[in-house]
């Protein structure tokens, strides 16, 4: 029994590996960094270089509050267009790299290839890490390159709330953390992002369960995102919008335990349904 | 006139075409009921019901030139940009599918590779025209459900709530801002999109459409042609917006440029 | 007539067809013989017009494709996996596809698809048949409108007896209708018992012709 159980996580280890070296080692996953690296990679050239110049004014002492990294960086530059389209279509890039593979997979047969020799379960199961990781990491590496390309050229000036030059305000969240410790804030920011990048991309994958073309279960995900965004826009509730929350300057002001619990439901949700595609037993090409 | 090989490729893209589309144009009435439902909800401000063209002037109105100012926020409006998404949804993916699935059929039975990409740009546009008609017809439907059919616009309700002075603008014009430019602008957006599907693929063709257009928002450029449909930066809303003219020769150029520049492609595209 | 001469075509770097030099007449069935990956179905798809060759020409009744015609006229195809609609059924598919030319009508259709031995009145969708009835449906697409050109590619896959036979005899029927006919095949007996001449494929090259002298016995001419 135990030498079954060995096997089995054995296996499952080995399905982890091979699924995570497909969704890594994948020229899909490199266009979607790429077009995530061109939208922030525009936004460097467009502010930041710019931005440079005026550096050296402000060492001189003519007043007001020095340029930040953390109000020049693409995460709190809300002006520019370049924010705005990343959370625009912050979907679809995460679905991009992976998310379509059980489909593709199903549709030509290579699934029964793999149902052989493993579990359907197991082989949800490091699908679903394959499609988590590689989705959370095609939308926040682009992100990460943008803040480090902008701290090699911005000095990294603390924050100063009186300067009313970012983005946070008092009412935001993990405001205190910004302007204290403005890095632990945008780190704990990128782990937001990286974890819902995951789930919109868990969405995708589940999607093309249902879908008859892949190309549909790429848009799906972010079809629901823009509609709620839309919806909740028109309401009250509009700080509630995935669009509005995910971004670094918090045009809205962000809730956390709303993130939480959010972010735990659709998990669940991705759980249920995997569970669901779990106990099939056909293989219905 | 037209020989029965091109009717029978027109009316093949034009039935399955549209039938394969039919619930993303049922999706893609959100931004109608929204707009009906926004517009009824604003109107209790006002004395009188909104006619016809208020819907449709807060659907288009958009934003006026944007200027980048720190501080300030930069906002797709999102109304606007739900039907911009919702057409770029209908066209999508249908061309390519259909070529790499049963293509090869209907491409050698319509012998002519110029007559196959015609026939899909021509689904485009009719997508498009389709999409509008219902759209029209949901706010029409509003509007007999008020009880108000009016094709006046609301001098106040439109200063208001639109920031549109529509007393400076004639009844032809203002047909032409809120239904024929948005059309055409839309029909243009699409057939881009459609060259750009198949030289790249429809999920990079969608994300360059979505981009070009958030870019079009952000700089009003004559470069940036994806924004020609927003109200408020027509000459009627703001001194030196673009004008009448300049828009559709604007759209047919670019209308064009993607009908030639996709059938110098697919002419030497192989398929396999 | 179908002319092929110094046809050539590279894909991603690779040569898939070298110097196809080729004549076709109508009312002979022609086989294609080869290894996987041996340029079949890439001769095929030329034919069809479906690629254009980097070098030489395809010429079908004196009009060149790419040229002075996109497609051949008349042709009819099973390429691959045969591609359907998957929600429609077999006789909607090939009514759909039928419009287009508006040649043929519904009852010839029907017609062809009792020949193929599929049920007309069969509602089931595309996606639900077995692989089986996928073909024969192909196969009822290919031979519906009474094409010029046939171009079959494996067409025995997945085929029975039955299917086999019914096959054999549609090649016979198409060949005295003067039709000219390609038929792709790997396996060497099958396609000995229906082809004129057969051309054996390696690596994108025709590597030898062989012509039938009687029964199944072929002499090789190149």
């Amino acid at each position: 029994m135990n030498l079954k159980l060995l096997k089995l996580d054995n296996k499952m280890n080995q399905m982890i590996r091979i699924e995570l070296k497909r969704a890594f080692c994948n020229v899909r996953f490199l266009y979607s960094i790429l077009v995530g690296l061109l939208i922030a990679g525009s936004q460097i050239f467009t502010w930041v270089i710019p931005a440079m110049e005026k550096v050296e004014y402000y060492l001189l002492g003519k007043g007001e509050y020095p340029i930040s990294v953390f109000n020049t960086w693409i995460g709190a530059s809300g002006h520019t267009y370049q924010l705005t389209l990343y959370f625009i279509i912050l979907p679809v890039i995460s679905c991009l790299p992976f998310s379509d593979s059980c489909f593709i997979e199903r549709e030509s047969g290579y699934q029964a290839h793999i149902l052989t020799r493993v579990n359907r379960n197991a082989y949800l199961f490091s699908k679903s890490i394959a499609v988590y990781l590689s989705g959370g990491c095609a939308v926040v590496l682009p992100l990460i390159v943008n803040l480090y390309v902008t701290m090699m050229a911005i000095p990294s000036v603390i924050p100063e709330a009186s300067s009313r030059t970012f983005p946070i305000f008092e009412h935001s969240m993990w405001s205190g953390i910004f302007y204290t410790h403005p890095y632990v804030y945008l780190v704990g920011y990128f782990v937001i992002i990286f974890s819902y990048a995951g789930l919109f991309s868990l969405f995708g994958m589940i999607s093309s369960f249902y879908v008859r073309n892949r190309f549909v279960s790429l848009v799906i995900p972010f079809i629901v995102y823009t509609l709620v965004n839309f919806v909740l826009g028109y309401t009250e509730y509009y700080k509630y919008s995935p669009e509005l929350f995910l971004r670094p300057d918090q045009p809205a002001g962000a809730v956390f335990s709303f993130i939480v619990i959010f972010y735990i439901l659709g998990l669940l949700i991705c759980r249920i349904f995997l569970f669901r595609e779990g106990k099939k037993y056909d293989l219905y090409v | 006139m037209w020989s029965s090989t091109r009717r029978g490729i027109i009316k093949y893209d034009l039935c399955q075409g549209l039938r394969a589309n039919m619930w993303k144009f049922l999706a893609g009435t959100v931004p109608f009921f929204g707009v009906v439902m926004i517009v009824q909800e604003r109107s209790v401000l006002f004395s009188t019901e909104p006619s016809f063209f208020e819907y449709f002037i807060y659907l288009f109105k958009g934003i006026k030139n944007y200027t980048p100012v720190p501080g300030q926020q930069f906002e797709v409006p999102i109304l606007w940009m739900i039907v911009q998404v919702s057409m770029a949804l209908i066209i999508y993916d249908y061309p390519v599918v259909n070529l790499e699935k049963y293509g090869i059929q209907t491409i050698i039975r319509a012998k002519s590779r110029a007559l196959w990409w015609f026939s899909k740009c021509i689904w485009a546009a009719a997508s498009v025209v389709l999409y509008y008609a219902v759209g029209i017809l949901i706010i029409l439907g509003a509007c007999m459900l008020t009880g108000k059919i009016s094709f006046i616009a609301d001098q106040e309700w439109n200063m208001v709530m639109n920031e549109l002075d529509v007393s400076l603008i004639t009844h032809e014009q203002l047909w032409l801002i809120c239904i024929c430019i948005p059309l055409m602008s839309s029909i243009a957006l699409s057939l881009l999109q459609l060259t750009g599907s198949f030289v790249l693929s429809p999920v990079y063709s969608f994300l360059l459409l979505l981009s070009y257009i958030v870019i079009s928002v952000y700089y009003n450029h004559s470069c940036f042609m994806g924004a020609n449909s927003m109200i408020l930066r027509s000459e009627f809303a703001m001194p030196g917006g673009n004008t009448l003219s300049g828009i559709v020769i604007t759209n047919i150029i670019v209308m064009c440029a993607a009908v030639f520049g996709g059938y110098i492609y697919f002419r030497r595209h192989d398929i396999y | 007539m179908i002319i092929l001469k110094n046809l050539n075509k590279e894909l991603n770097g690779n040569a898939v067809l070298t110097d196809i030099n080729l004549k076709l007449s109508k009312g002979k069935v022609y086989g294609l013989q080869g290894k996987n990956g041996s340029g079949k179905t890439m001769l095929m798809r030329a034919v069809c017009g479906l690629i254009k060759p980097n070098s030489g020409y395809v010429e079908i009744d004196g009009k060149r494709l790419g040229k002075e015609s996109a497609f051949p006229e008349s042709v009819g195809c099973l390429i691959e996996n045969p591609a359907f609609v998957p929600y429609y059924s077999g006789l909607k598919n090939l009514q759909i596809l039928a419009d287009i030319k508006g040649r043929i009508d519904r009852k010839d259709i029907c017609l062809m698809m009792e020949r193929v031995g599929l049920d007309p009145g069969e509602k089931k969708p595309f996606r639900k048949y077995s692989l089986g009835m996928k073909q024969r449906l192909g196969i009822a697409c290919a031979f519906m409108e009474e094409p010029d050109i046939i171009l079959l590619d494996e067409p025995f896959n997945a085929l029975d007896t039955e299917g086999v036979e019914m096959l054999k005899n549609l090649l016979g029927e198409a060949k005295e209708k003067e039709a000219a006919i390609i038929v792709a095949c790997h396996d060497k007996e099958e396609l000995e018992l229906i082809a004129d001449e057969i051309f054996v494929m390696e690596n994108g090259k025709i590597m030898e012709q062989k012509i039938r002298k009687e029964g199944t016995c072929y002499e090789g001419i190149s």
